[in-house]
């Protein structure tokens, strides 16, 4: 990506009644991208959007669209969408006269307006609805005629804050697809704000996972998901297990890292760190697999078992105030009940290993 | 708890109001079908004459038309001068300074409407605060005659009634999702067609319902007309005082109090018509 991006923030940081809830945010989106702003509630994740969005002014720093400054510009001159968490259709409109909006603000003809209208209300395939009024539709109708409300104006960029979090959870998923297959074909630069990490990994290009008003790590899904550089990006991101543990040598396969007493791991060479350094070994709940007892294994015992449809949980004790949880696929053998004895391995580039 | 506990539950009230309202009512509406004997008070017959009167007698023809534009005119001022107060105190969001607006806003309501008139007569009076100011500036010789006119009439009615009006839209702005006008900002419109697209349309209902209290409050209005007035501006319920209490004339007053009350309602039927036609789509289910 080496074009300049269509929006930045530039140390953006803002504040209220005293307290920071942004800290020198710094943020480019290229054209095209779907972006995702993640995070717990509080993070500063919906203000960000709304700094871009032009309803918040930072205290300092810059909104820059299509290489613009435009802090001083005022929301309805932005030129952006914005589909919302509670629809937020104009309620005495029909779905046709809210599709239309923005268009009509921008004068346009009346048969391009016409035209435009129906574009929009075909890609939600809500084309036939064009007459009723928003409180005649499902949640998912209404949410989908604020998308096409946003993309009739094709903006520069389309905010999206939370669309989906007020519908139930097949509505979601289905509704998901179908904005990724919007994305993948109009390939509008969209931002996307939740706090929904699955809705994240599955629908952006990149991730910028949040945390008190700073950006923690801003990386692909793969990335975030992988080789998250941060224990909390870790640790929000999947279920994961931490151990405390020491570099213990530097092998040809990699690096031994010692566990207290429940044994030692291989995990991936890191040249940053040299024998002796304390690390903190993360670990995804699903690459974790009971073995039988070997070099490079943790032992421990099974404090509890876990039926979960899917997966069975298997709650290890290692010893020493150390836990972990493995979700396996496969039922795990029968004795492997809790107080059985349990070796568990990990494949060395499945650890996570942060300083 | 039986399963008729709430019906009764409802009968005291129920009881109450058809002796104090539904039986009075009944009794108004037959006598204003009958004839009195003006010496001994006898009611007797059945008549359609005082309503024939009342509707082509000038004198009574006029007092009609004078209560409806009155209460027009109150009406159409309170929501041209309450609109833009209910959108300030909408958008204010200082809790403080809210609850001082409608402390404001209920001393009107609050005061007798009596004290409320009697206080007007020393603010229009010849020698009041409003002709003064007017000579002070130069732009009148001898004082304008507010009192016992229908200006000084409307311009109390106004103040006593307007807070209905404004209290109506406030809430009905308040019921506006934040999210809808930030969705319109958005999406190109700037403060005026924010306010012309959205803010307006969506607190019509408020308007309606508020108009609706002002109209006829104001058309039933009688200490106002009668003290500020001064028995001169003719309005339906000055008349039916009269009647009632100076003529004696009780079949009259009755009927007077009948088409007062058919005006209201059908005021009422229409305003109802009108929303259930023109906001029934978006107001389903709200």
């Amino acid at each position: 990506m080496t074009s300049s991006p269509v929006l930045s923030l530039r140390d953006a940081t803002k504040a209220f009644g005293g307290a920071t809830v942004l800290k020198s945010i710094d943020l480019d989106i290229q054209q095209g991208e779907f972006v995702s702003l993640l995070g717990p509630s509080g993070c500063g994740k919906t203000t960000t959007l709304n700094i871009i969005a032009g309803f918040t002014s930072p205290d300092s720093g810059d909104v820059i669209i299509n290489g613009q400054r435009v802090n001083d510009v005022p929301p309805h001159q932005r030129d952006l969408g914005m589909v919302f968490q509670g629809h937020a259709l104009f309620p005495h409109m029909t779905c046709f006269d809210n599709v239309a909006f923005g268009l009509r603000m921008r004068k346009l003809a009346p048969e391009v307006i016409r035209e435009r209208v129906l574009q929009a209300l075909d890609l939600v395939r809500l084309a036939d609805f064009s007459q009723r009024y928003p409180r005649e539709l499902s949640g998912g109708q209404q949410q989908r005629v604020g998308l096409a409300r946003a993309l009739a104006i094709n903006p520069r960029v389309l905010l999206l804050d939370e669309p989906l979090s007020n519908l139930d959870a097949k509505l979601r998923r289905a509704m998901q697809s179908e904005l990724r297959s919007i994305h993948t074909k109009l390939r509008t630069t969209m931002v996307y704000v939740t706090h929904d990490q699955e809705e994240a990994l599955t629908l952006s290009d990149r991730i910028a996972l949040m945390r008190d008003g700073r950006i923690e790590q801003i990386d692909t899904p793969e990335g975030i998901y992988c080789r998250p550089q941060t224990r909390f990006v870790a640790d929000f991101i999947g279920s994961s297990s931490f151990l405390r543990g020491i570099v213990a040598e530097v092998t040809g396969q990699g690096m031994r890292v010692r566990v207290g007493d429940a044994g030692s791991v291989l995990v991936a060479y890191d040249a940053s760190l040299a024998v002796g350094r304390e690390v903190l070994l993360g670990v995804r709940a699903d690459r974790i697999r009971p073995v039988v007892p070997g070099p490079d294994t943790l032992r421990g015992r099974v404090s509890d078992r876990i039926f979960a449809g899917a997966s069975t949980h298997l709650r290890v004790d290692l010893g020493q105030g150390d836990e972990i949880v493995a979700h396996l696929a496969e039922p795990p053998p029968a004795e492997l009940v809790a107080d059985a004895p349990v070796s568990i391995a990990v494949a060395p580039h499945d650890w996570i290993v942060l300083p | 708890m039986s399963r008729r506990s709430p019906a009764v539950l409802v009968l005291p009230a129920t009881l109450w109001l058809v002796v104090s309202w539904a039986w009075p009512l009944l009794l108004v509406l037959s006598m204003s079908f009958r004839t009195m004997d003006q010496v001994t008070f006898e009611l007797s017959g059945f008549t359609l004459g005082h309503f024939r009167q009342v509707l082509t007698d000038p004198f009574y023809l006029d007092s009609l038309l004078r209560s409806v534009r009155i209460a027009a005119i109150v009406t159409l001022l309170s929501g041209l001068l309450g609109y833009p107060v209910a959108l300030h105190i909408a958008q204010t969001t200082s809790q403080r300074a809210r609850t001082a607006y409608t402390m404001i806003l209920l001393i009107p309501i609050m005061i007798s409407l009596v004290v409320t008139a009697f206080a007007w007569i020393l603010i229009l009076g010849p020698s009041g605060f409003i002709n003064r100011t007017l000579s002070f500036l130069g732009l009148t010789s001898e004082p304008v005659q507010f009192l016992n006119s229908e200006a000084g009439v409307i311009a109390v009615l106004v103040y006593s009634f307007g807070p209905y009006m404004i209290i109506n839209i406030c809430t009905a702005i308040d019921k506006i999702d934040p999210a809808v006008i930030r969705a319109a900002q958005l999406h190109g419109a700037g403060p005026w067609r924010v306010f012309r697209s959205i803010i307006l349309p969506l607190s019509f209902p408020g308007i309606l319902s508020g108009g609706l209290i002002v109209f006829s409050l104001s058309a039933a209005a009688f200490v106002t007309p009668y003290v500020i007035g001064g028995n001169r501006v003719k309005v339906i319920p000055l008349q039916i005082y009269n009647a009632a209490v100076t003529t004696f004339d009780w079949p009259m007053a009755a009927t007077l109090s009948i088409l007062l009350l058919v005006i209201s309602l059908a005021l009422t039927a229409l305003v109802g018509r009108y929303t259930e036609r023109r906001f029934a789509a978006w107001l389903r289910g709200a």
